[in-house]
């Protein structure tokens, strides 16, 4: 028997920046969900809009939340299961110190406008590299724990470690390729049709490979543990995780459904999407199976609750999910805030509610003692529960009712209701949806108080003996059942996982890339000028993508309301593609010519001035600001070296061309008495505005049919 | 909020909502009760939390939604109008009451089924038998573990795999059936929906589908409008004077027209003054209604073809008219040329552009 000591004190210090997170990540998001019914909150500056806060709200719960959580639990179930300290301390603390680092930035960037405008992929390129290199230390980290382990076999929670570790490391870095153009600005490096998909590619798989298998890994370690039951089964287990990381993979279309990506990719997304039902339920049903025998401890003990009604959350989202990937049903769901339902039963219910019975199921072993008080607990679990119910319900209530007002045509053959119309009619139900997120906030801070009232009676235990003997290398007499050996080799492990991950990703993406016919190429869609350039990137950075879609559906109310369907060669010079996923807002695809400047200027400076009722904040700073034309030549460079066809030389060129499209626009706003210096953003928005989506009407008629 | 709240329907909804309520109250408080002694009786932790917690919850939610309620009703009545009502209200409303009603029923429900088994356990213990369920639980686990292939939980040293990882077993359980086949299930659906789309291609593909559903709405618009005679146009205009077209006709005014022409029309840094005597694009009844509806989009009005119906635009064009001379305050200065009103308005002043609107 070898004596050894298990690490608390890392996942102490991951607990703590768990709580932290979730509690500012929470107010993030209670803040801009007020935002949305009360623009006057942002105060008129610039870093506290809803196009900001939303990404830092999202940022911060998935990957400092969520992620301090996965790290919190990986780092005290990985020694345990591997009867090991971890690897290198040092590594421990380079992971942890980088990882709150990068956090740190992240929101700093976010607040002051850095984005890539990609959603959950924000963050610029230097702050990518940071994240890669401290996602490397971790696998380093991890698998130099495999590699000393004195368990023969790996558990299954560690199989779901593992296909996180690389397959997050995939997603993130393909992602993630962008071309610099300055520190903090960044063009991606793939356009339209090719960045909706490899985003969304991403962005599926960010939430299949960041929430949710690595909290499926988990919950295998903390459910039995909390139960003191077996795990209902392990031939469950291996065809549900490995069918698991291999559907999931494909899924990611169906977040593009009827938009201009090719039929055939979204078709996959949707199959994909239904044969992931069974593999998502394999988890939760080895979950809640596990509990057979033990459903009188679920009555008494608040871990335990916590987690069942995540595993519950879990089901209920993963059939929910393929649900709204069939298209009859996208249809309506898409851009609604039935999205908003759907991810929040999921955040809420799944990732929160493991987070806290983590918690409360560390917390008193890491310091000896017991937990300050259960009944706090058990009234967290329940206000918790409620405020779910409140936040999920209205949001439903509110998608279902938009999407039909959307939809709903007069005899005549008019639309029923002007845009404004349906954003004013579910504000109670934004009201109501604040007040659930305000009641799920307030638990997360009982608890809180609850475990620092723990925290305070117990005496922490930095280094915890545990004892075990050594690993020998033998041969087994009998013959392994075929999974069992590949459950002693950790590293076939991780490269079978890459390659089952990599096939659904590499037969949606090369196709996309290579095959022409999959982009119908539009003469008549030209570059953006370099004032529209600079305009597109004021978009980008104000984050109007989270509010604003720019991709007409072949509907017949969305061609009727925002013309013509969007095509696929409308945007092969948007690096980034800004297609949004929620109309707070209306489309904006063909905004183009649809208001006179002097609109947009009065509309920027005062929304309500423009559209009464409208819920957007003011954008004041853009009519002060001046437009950074300094940064012209560069990025028309950038843009050349992603194959935009700019005149060789026009970098020099740019900004002359920029000036003078600027005081026709200027002269413009000057005829309806507005005078503004023709260098301030306002223009540049302006010119960007009124050309989107109006390329396409210049094309000769013939050719307009032929794609 | 007033109208729709005050319809007979509206009243006994709400009524029999809080009459449904106060059962889940008195239901509720039964329930603790009978837990609480039945508890003290068993000397065992019951269902309580579970209980309790659960008609806290149903009462909270439903108190949310109710207080969400008259705002959304308000909301319902002004835009829906003509459609189906129900009793007077709008059918979002109703809908949404039906829909509280329904859950207040079925936490009623939930909660005489939780009191009976408890009686029902009462009575086997009084009666001296095992704590056995009551028969109805007793066929539900039946049916329940059949459906899963559970084995009972006692036999499950024998299932034991031998694996051990930091104190956690795993057992060797069949897959439940229903999943197993569930998956199966969702393969087929697959491949099928592939077929269909990509291969047999007899399913319509998203362009295709919207062709599909414009060509079917064009039929019932035309099919429609053969029969409405309501349908106007600039040549057949005429200037209404009722006040409710008037009164429809402020109202659009209000929504659409005031941000870039003022409230009164007195017009502003973005439209002109639409009360004077001066007019851009002509001031005759059918070149107001001609501008209307084509806009002038190169000078930044709008066309509004696609938002107002015909019939709107008469009433909005015969508001616009009735506001002559109105002389608001913070008028705009003149623009554009004189427009000398005339009997039949079928002289135009300023007709030479007119033939530049698509």
């Amino acid at each position: 028997m070898e004596r050894f000591y298990y690490d608390n004190k890392i996942v102490k210090y991951f607990g703590y920046a768990t709580m932290l997170w979730g509690v500012v990540g929470m107010l993030a998001g209670l803040y801009a969900a007020i935002q949305i019914y009360a623009p006057g909150t942002s105060m008129n500056f610039a870093p506290t809009t809803f196009g900001r806060v939303r990404p830092v709200h999202t940022n911060a719960v998935i990957f400092a939340f969520v992620g301090n959580c996965i790290f919190t639990g990986v780092y005290y179930s990985l020694q345990r299961l591997c009867k090991t300290r971890m690897y290198s301390d040092k590594l421990s603390w380079i992971h942890f110190w980088g990882w709150q680092l990068i956090i740190v930035a992240a929101a700093i960037t976010l607040f002051l406008g850095y984005t890539t405008g990609k959603e959950y992929a924000e963050l610029e390129w230097p702050i990518d590299i940071a994240i890669t290199l401290i996602w490397v230390v971790f696998g380093i980290n991890i698998f130099g724990t495999l590699i000393k382990r004195r368990e023969k076999h790996i558990y299954v929670a560690i199989w779901f470690y593992i296909a996180t570790w690389v397959t997050v490391a995939m997603l993130h870095i393909v992602n993630s390729f962008e071309i610099p153009v300055s520190f903090l600005k960044s063009y991606s490096w793939y356009a339209g049709v090719q960045d909706a998909l490899v985003q969304w590619w991403y962005g599926h798989n960010a939430v299949a490979f960041f929430l949710t298998t690595p909290i499926l890994g988990l919950m295998y370690y903390f459910l039995p543990k909390a139960a003191n039951r077996p795990v209902y089964s392990y031939r469950l287990s291996i065809i549900h995780f490995w069918a698991l990381i291999f559907i999931y993979i494909w899924a990611g279309p169906h977040h593009l459904l009827y938009t201009a990506l090719p039929d055939w990719a979204q078709s996959l997304g949707t199959v994909f999407s239904v044969m992931l039902i069974a593999p998502s339920w394999g988890g939760m049903l080895n979950g809640l199976f596990t509990l057979r025998g033990a459903w009188d401890k679920v009555r008494e003990d608040p871990v335990l609750k916590f987690f069942v009604v995540a595993v519950t959350c879990y089901g209920m989202s993963t059939f929910e999910g393929p649900m709204m990937s069939l298209k009859n049903v996208n249809a309506i769901a898409h851009f609604s805030d039935w999205v908003i339902a759907h991810v929040h039963i999921g955040g809420l219910g799944w990732n929160g509610f493991m987070a806290f019975g983590m918690l409360y199921y560390l917390v008193p072993r890491l310091w000896g003692t017991s937990l300050y008080s259960k009944k706090l607990a058990t009234n967290h679990f329940w206000l918790g529960t409620i405020g779910i119910v409140v936040y999920a319900i209205p949001m439903y209530w509110s998608g279902f009712t938009q999407a039909q007002m959307w939809k709903t045509f007069t005899e005549e053959g008019q639309l029923k209701f002007q845009f404004l119309e349906t954003v004013t009619h579910i504000i109670p139900m934004y009201i109501t949806r604040s007040i659930g997120g305000a009641l799920y906030l307030t638990g997360a801070i009982m608890m809180v108080y609850n475990l620092a009232k723990t925290i305070k009676k117990g005496s922490f235990i930095a280094n915890e003996a545990a004892e075990a003997a050594p690993l020998v290398k033998e041969k087994s007499a009998v013959r392994e059942y075929w999974h069992r050996v590949i459950e002693r080799k950790p590293m076939t492990m991780l490269v079978v996982s890459l390659i089952v991950v990599a096939i659904g990703g590499i037969l949606e993406l090369v196709p996309t890339f290579l095959v022409k016919s999959n982009v119908p190429t539009i003469s008549s869609v030209k570059p953006y000028t370099p004032l529209e350039l600079q305009g597109r990137d004021i978009y980008i950075r104000e984050g109007c993508y989270t509010c604003h879609s720019q991709m007409i559906r072949p509907f017949r109310d969305e061609v009727k309301r925002y013309g013509e369907y969007s095509k696929a060669g409308e945007f092969v010079y948007d690096h980034p593609f800004q297609w949004g996923s929620k109309r707070t807002g209306p489309d904006l695809a063909r905004v183009g010519g649809k208001y006179p400047h002097s609109w947009h200027y009065n509309h920027m400076l005062d929304p309500q001035s423009m559209s009464p009722g409208s819920v957007m904040p003011a954008y004041p700073w853009l009519l002060d600001n001046k437009i950074d034309t300094a940064s012209t030549p560069a990025k028309i460079r950038a843009m050349q070296k992603l194959g935009v066809p700019y005149p060789e030389g026009y970098d020099q060129e740019a900004n002359k061309d920029l000036m003078q499209q600027a005081s026709q626009i200027a002269a413009g706003l000057k005829l309806d008495k507005i005078s503004t210096p023709k260098d301030a953003e306002i223009v540049a928005l302006i010119a960007y505005l009124q050309r989107l989506g109006t390329d396409i009407k210049a094309e000769p008629k013939d050719q307009s049919a032929k794609n | 909020m007033q109208d729709s709240i005050q319809e007979p329907l509206a009243i006994i909804l709400i009524i029999l909502m809080l009459f449904l309520l106060i059962v889940i109250g008195i239901l509720g408080n039964v329930l603790l009760g009978a837990v609480t002694w039945f508890r003290q009786k068993e000397k065992e932790v019951e269902q309580k939390s579970k209980t309790s917690g659960g008609v806290t919850a149903a009462t909270l939610v439903i108190g949310f939604l109710m207080a969400a309620l008259p705002a959304s009703a308000q909301d319902g009545e002004t835009v829906v109008e003509s459609v189906t009502s129900y009793g007077g209200l709008s059918p979002d409303a109703f809908w949404f009451m039906m829909g509280v009603i329904g859950v207040e029923l079925l936490v009623i429900f939930v909660m005489l089924l939780q009191l009976r088994l408890l009686v029902a356990k009462q009575k086997a213990k009084a009666e001296g038998l095992a704590e056995e369920e009551t028969s109805f639980k007793a066929s539900f686990k039946k049916y329940w573990q059949k459906l899963n292939k559970f084995r009972p939980v006692e036999q499950e040293a024998d299932l034991d795999m031998g694996h051990e990882y930091d104190g956690i077993r795993e057992l060797d359980n069949r897959l439940p059936p229903w999943w197993l086949y569930g998956f199966y299930f969702t393969i087929i659906f697959a491949v099928i929906y592939l077929w269909r789309y990509h291969v047999s291609e007899s399913a319509p593909l998203s362009a295709q589908e919207y062709e599909i559903a414009v060509r079917k709405a064009e039929q019932q618009r035309a099919e429609y409008l053969k029969k409405a005679a309501s349908l106007v146009d600039e040549n057949t205009v005429k200037l209404l004077t009722d006040a409710s077209d008037l009164a429809a006709g402020k109202k659009t005014f209000d929504q659409n027209c005031s941000p870039c022409h003022g409230n009164l029309g007195e017009g502003n840094i973005v439209g002109p003054n639409l009360t004077d005597d001066y007019w851009l694009h002509g001031g005759s009844l059918s070149d107001i209604f001609k501008s209307i509806k084509y806009g002038w989009p190169e000078k930044g009005m709008r066309a509004w073809k696609d938002d107002l119906t015909p019939a709107q635009i008469a009433q909005l064009a015969s508001y616009i008219k009735s506001l002559r001379g109105t002389n608001p305050p913070n008028a705009k200065e003149k623009q554009g040329e004189l427009y000398v009103e005339e009997e039949s308005g079928g002289a135009q002043a300023d007709s030479t552009s007119q033939t530049a609107a698509q």
